[in-house]
């Protein structure tokens, strides 16, 4: 038995300039805070920008961008819908505000097929919220879209740095790309990451965020978005 | 329909295939779709002949034979093996894993226990079975 689906992967991203795998591999780190504000930060700036949440089992982005009624419809695949600019596909979509209680092969198998049927058309970026951890999801997306750049996010906790350092040397190993890394949650200090040749930056840890969640044009007013957007504005 | 897209998956792995196979005109292509999907087989092979006639040369001449694949469940927790009858699921919720087959574990329970851990053993979606034809 073949599985035809991850041979279309490559035809369905032949528009997207750039694909941008926000990873983190400890939880509570600001993963999906970080994939979704970058993606309203890009299409801000005039990017056609795209977001697919990958995170099935802790689907948030559609929560942090205040995403609530907008549906996909049904051409020749599915066209994720248009909210504040960024064209959005997530697993939300389907599960109805219910868990999503998937093994890790279950994850692997259900972001193939999205990865197959979903018609992004021409983007600049998309923007992947990826699976939490290293995973067979994990592991499976950055063998199906090879030039996925990770943006990789840790935070100043022992725990989050050496979990990083771990599995940046485990994609190292499998060429993954990556663009760089990310302190979120930072307490204002020099980050362990400093003299890393791909440290992009901190982020502090920003009390109003959580306020704002839900409501875009609030969580741009954020220093969080702020600090966010200067790490961004080397992409453009 | 989203099954356009498939069918376009279809047709461009059925071509890998059938270079790596090395075969100079491909016969027959059989299709495995498993009931979870709940995809219409004769719409779906339509689809794919159609896509077909424009495809590579070595596959124009193909048909499209469907399968069907009758989908069975095993509960993680009660190793109770069941069908998809045996868990009553609505029309909404069968939408949503017509579209992505994973979200049985969202509206899906083990009929003997009640739990959403279960494997889905066989009949998940779209899988080419058997690529045949000619080496010149």
């Amino acid at each position: 038995m073949i599985d035809p689906r991850s041979s279309i992967i490559e035809k369905r991203l032949a528009g997207v300039k750039r694909v941008i795998a926000v990873t983190g591999w400890k939880g509570g780190i600001g993963k999906s805070s970080i994939a979704s504000v970058l993606a309203l930060l890009l299409a801000r700036k005039g990017h056609r920008t795209a977001l697919l949440d990958l995170d099935f089992t802790g689907a948030s982005d559609h929560i942090i961008l205040g995403i609530n009624d907008a549906h996909y419809t049904e051409e020749t695949g599915l066209n994720p819908p248009v909210a504040h600019g960024i064209m959005f596909m997530s697993m939300s979509f389907f599960s109805q505000g219910r868990a999503v209680p998937l093994r890790g092969s279950d994850v692997s198998q259900a972001a193939l097929e999205l990865l197959a049927v979903t018609q992004w058309g021409e983007q600049d970026f998309l923007v992947v919220d990826m699976p939490p951890g290293i995973g067979d999801a994990s592991l499976d997306m950055v063998r199906w879209i090879k030039r996925a750049e990770l943006l990789a996010v840790t935070t100043p906790a022992v725990l989050a740095v050496e979990t990083l350092k771990r599995s940046l040397a485990l994609f190292e190993r499998l060429n993954v790309p990556l663009l760089g890394i990310v302190e979120n949650l930072s307490a204002g200090v020099p980050s362990q990451f400093n003299h890393h040749a791909k440290f992009l930056g901190a982020i502090r840890h920003d009390p109003n965020l959580e306020a704002a969640t839900g409501h875009p044009e609030q969580i741009l007013r954020t220093r969080f978005a702020e600090e966010l957007g200067k790490i961004a504005a080397p992409l453009g | 329909m989203h099954e356009w897209a498939l069918a376009e998956a279809v047709v461009t792995s059925a071509t890998e295939t059938a270079r790596q196979q090395k075969l100079a005109a491909v016969e027959e292509i059989v299709l495995n779709i498993g009931e979870l999907q709940a995809i219409d087989n004769e719409m779906f092979a339509e689809l794919v002949q159609g896509q077909l006639s424009s495809a590579a040369a070595e596959l124009r001449g193909a048909k499209v034979r469907v399968v069907k694949g009758e989908a069975a469940f095993e509960c993680q927790v009660c190793k109770k093996e069941f069908s998809e009858k045996d868990a009553k699921v609505g029309e909404e919720e069968r939408e949503a894993i017509h579209f992505v087959p994973e979200m049985a574990h969202v509206y899906m329970r083990c009929p003997a226990c009640g739990s959403p851990d279960f494997s889905i053993v066989r009949g998940r979606g779209v899988f080419i079975q058997e690529i045949s034809g000619r080496h010149d």
